[in-house]
């Protein structure tokens, strides 16, 4: 059973990118670290304008460090008028050495198979770095043979290259190392410039069977699955994570409908600043559906498409009852279709701000909550119902 | 038939003050006013008892009083005192409209209350940017269906005929229309390549010589259109041109409401990338905007009626191909909304 929240100090803060900051995490109680797996995260409860919000971070150093977790997290300011990243910039803004948090057990199916001998391909782009950094600090003790690419924009936002450099040197040959930067500033070192296309990964890896971990911003990872399955990878040889809200990366590749990006630069080159909002200005043929897309709006526990699957939600206390349908996730989801608007904070099962009286039938947990809920109540953000379902909502 | 889930305009924010005043949206009569905290509320117009608007009564406090029985309902359309003694009805409450404002408007959502989202509101990339000038336009009313309105906002070619003083020239009549279907709407939109600047940009561009331009013409799901047009100097334009310091981008927005079947009121402004502080430049364009939509109100208003009274088929040209893609999009949308509806209530 996994442990609940413990609080943990800051022992170290320090810059690893113009935009990426490393936390250095030991137990307040003087307490043994966690065990976890390289490429899992920590999840943290982190002060928000409307109560505390649950934020995750891969850890970035290796998991059998004798001396702390560490996290790195990149500062998601808002662009464009969107609201700041809260979980990022508080860390970076407001959580200073010595400060404690509340941290919650390593979690998250994305891990390093370590049963496997395959020669390894990282595959990094940004801030995805930090799941497996940690992942190459494991391997840096193994035979296999590893690959690690990272993509960057340039040299000032590019974190841990030295750490990752000591470990590919101090490798005898073993693990190699491509940093490539779409847009180097003078002074960069880049191993290749642009993007990770086809030539560059046809010449840097030999003819293998090769596992894949690949972690970052949705688009590179859209365009690394496209460019692994168009190199005839497996996709089952393709382990990947999502930072935030994620999904399915094959359904992901096979929804964009256009094969390649658009030809046409977002913003035309010689165009005044003041157009810089403007995408795509010059052609609008670029946004072409084939098909209209199903519009929003219409919550799907309202439209004609209920699955006849004998599965229903009864808020007894709202006097609504609603069929599941596939159209949503979880029963926290087919209340808010129906209108109703049930306490969560952080949909996944950790923080027990959904859990409710279960007055009669079962529930299905589709993710393990943190703690199970006691016999008479359930989590709605993690489950489903299995028949019939009385719910104290 | 209209679209109800969907963000409508109901009014001007500057329209709304703390008095009561009935606007019609979709063909119902609402209650609008503004509270004294400065918060726009919508109510049904009609009192549940005898059915006398409300837009009748007086505001009390937070509450709006009827102006018959002094039945006094909530910003949340609760009955909150009723004549008679005892308790409230159960039954006495009027339906409240969800309604938000932004970009000086006061929006308004017609349909399910349980799935309005202030997001789905048009987005309006330099609206409040210092690089960007507005013209301000004011309201109109068209005796004529919205959907007409929409499809002149999909139609390039009536420019030519139409606004023959402002906005037309020679290429207008007869370059090809590339029309596009969006997840949100429909775009028709053309390069003319190396011709004179229309009349009414010729006033405002800030280059000599001619240029290429853009009609981009867009109308999204389901009445609120971008009508952008670029012009820049001829050789930097196109769907792959660089464009050039001086290209000049005026971005007009515009809402039709329907009020009834049969009228609708028209809300417009425009956006554009120079001279953002030139209040003359502003005035200027105002003028001539509002001069061109006053040709297309007596267009359409005509046409409401031919079409009224039509005694043989009208045809469709090739012109015609995005309005009637995005009415032919917007009536499934209608027709899916209505069979969920029907559904419920059965």
């Amino acid at each position: 059973m996994a442990e609940t929240f413990r609080r943990f100090r800051v022992m170290r803060k320090h810059p690893e990118s113009s935009v990426i900051t490393s936390f250095h995490l030991v137990p307040s109680d003087g307490g043994a670290l966690w065990s976890a797996r390289p490429g899992q995260y920590l999840t943290l409860r982190i002060p928000g304008p409307e109560g505390p919000v649950l934020r995750t971070y891969s850890l970035s150093n290796a998991v059998d460090a004798a001396d702390c977790h560490r996290i790195s997290v990149k500062r998601e300011a808002g662009l464009n008028g969107r609201p700041d990243g809260i979980g990022s910039v508080w860390l970076h803004d407001h959580l200073a050495e010595g400060a404690e948090i509340e941290v919650a057990a390593p979690r998250g199916a994305f891990f390093l198979d370590e049963d496997s001998t395959r020669p390894v391909l990282l595959l990094a782009g940004g801030v995805g770095l930090t799941p497996l950094l940690s992942m190459l600090h494991r391997l840096a003790q193994s035979n296999r043979k590893v690959w690690l690419v990272h993509a960057v924009e340039n040299g000032g936002v590019q974190p841990l290259r030295a750490e990752v450099a000591a470990l590919a040197a101090a490798s005898a040959g073993r693990i190699t190392v491509c940093n490539v930067l779409r847009n180097p500033a003078p002074g960069d070192h880049a191993d290749a410039t642009g993007v990770v296309d086809a030539a560059l990964l046809q010449s840097l890896l030999p003819l293998d069977d090769y596992q894949v971990y690949l972690c970052g911003p949705v688009p590179f990872m859209v365009a690394m699955w496209r460019l692994l399955t168009g190199l005839g990878i497996a996709p089952e040889r393709i382990a990947y994570e999502f930072f935030g809200r994620g999904g399915s990366l094959p359904k992901l590749a096979a929804d964009q409908v256009a094969p390649a990006p658009p030809a046409i630069p977002r913003i035309p080159v010689n165009a005044p600043k003041s157009l810089g909002k403007l995408d795509f200005l010059t052609d609008p043929d670029v946004r072409k559906i084939a098909e209209p897309a199903a519009r929003k709006a219409l919550p799907a526990a309202l439209t004609m498409a209920d699955a006849e699957t004998g599965n229903e939600v009864v808020f007894a206390r709202s006097g609504v009852t609603v069929a599941w349908n596939s159209g949503v996730n979880s029963i926290l989801e087919l209340a808010e279709s129906a209108g109703l608007d049930p306490a969560f904070v952080c949909r996944s099962g950790i923080c027990n701000s959904c859990r409710c009286g279960l007055k009669d039938g079962q529930v299905e947990y589709f993710s393990e909550p943190l703690d199970l809920p006691g016999p008479g109540q359930a989590l709605i953000c993690c489950s489903r119902p299995n028949g019939r379902v009385v719910l104290d909502l | 038939m209209f679209l109800k889930n969907a963000w409508y305009v109901a009014a001007w924010s500057s329209e709304i003050e703390n008095s009561l005043r009935q606007i019609l949206v979709l063909g119902e009569k609402i209650c609008v006013f503004r509270t004294a905290q400065g918060e726009v509320i919508a109510l049904e117009d009609a009192c549940p008892h005898r059915k006398l608007p409300l837009s009748k009564g007086r505001i009390k406090g937070d509450t709006v009083e009827c102006g018959y029985h002094g039945l006094t309902f909530d910003c949340a359309g609760q009955c909150v005192w009723a004549p008679g003694g005892g308790r409230i009805p159960s039954a006495a409450k009027v339906r409240a409209y969800p309604v938000h404002e932004k970009y000086g408007l006061v929006w308004i959502w017609m349909g399910n209350a349980a799935i309005a989202d202030v997001d789905d509101i048009i987005d309006i990339p330099n609206f409040d940017s210092p690089d960007w000038g507005i013209n301000r336009g004011a309201a109109m009313e068209l005796q004529c269906n919205y959907l007409l309105m929409t499809d002149n906002l999909l139609d390039p070619t009536h420019v030519a005929w139409v606004h023959e003083t402002s906005f037309a020239q020679a290429a207008t009549k007869d370059t090809p229309l590339k029309v596009t279907r969006t997840d949100d709407g429909v775009i028709v939109h053309r390069w003319m390549m190396d011709v004179a600047p229309a009349p009414f940009y010729a006033k405002i561009v800030e280059f000599e010589g001619n240029c290429d331009r853009l009609q981009h013409y867009e109308v999204r799901y389901p009445c609120s259109a971008l009508i952008r047009a670029i012009f820049t100097p001829a050789g930097t334009g196109g769907p792959e041109g660089t464009l050039h310091e001086k290209t000049f981008v005026m971005d007009s927005y515009n809402f039709m409401t329907p009020t009834t079947e049969t009228e609708t009121r028209y809300y417009w402004f425009q956006l554009r990338n120079i001279r953002p502080d030139d209040a003359e430049l502003s005035a200027m364009m105002s003028e001539d905007v509002r001069h061109a939509f006053e040709e297309d109100r007596a267009v359409l208003n005509a046409v409401q009626i031919g079409l009224r009274e039509k005694t043989s088929p009208h045809i469709d040209l090739s012109i015609d191909a995005g309005q009637l893609r995005f009415r032919r999009q917007l009536e499934a949308m209608i027709a899916e909304e209505q069979a969920v509806d029907a559904k419920m209530q059965a």
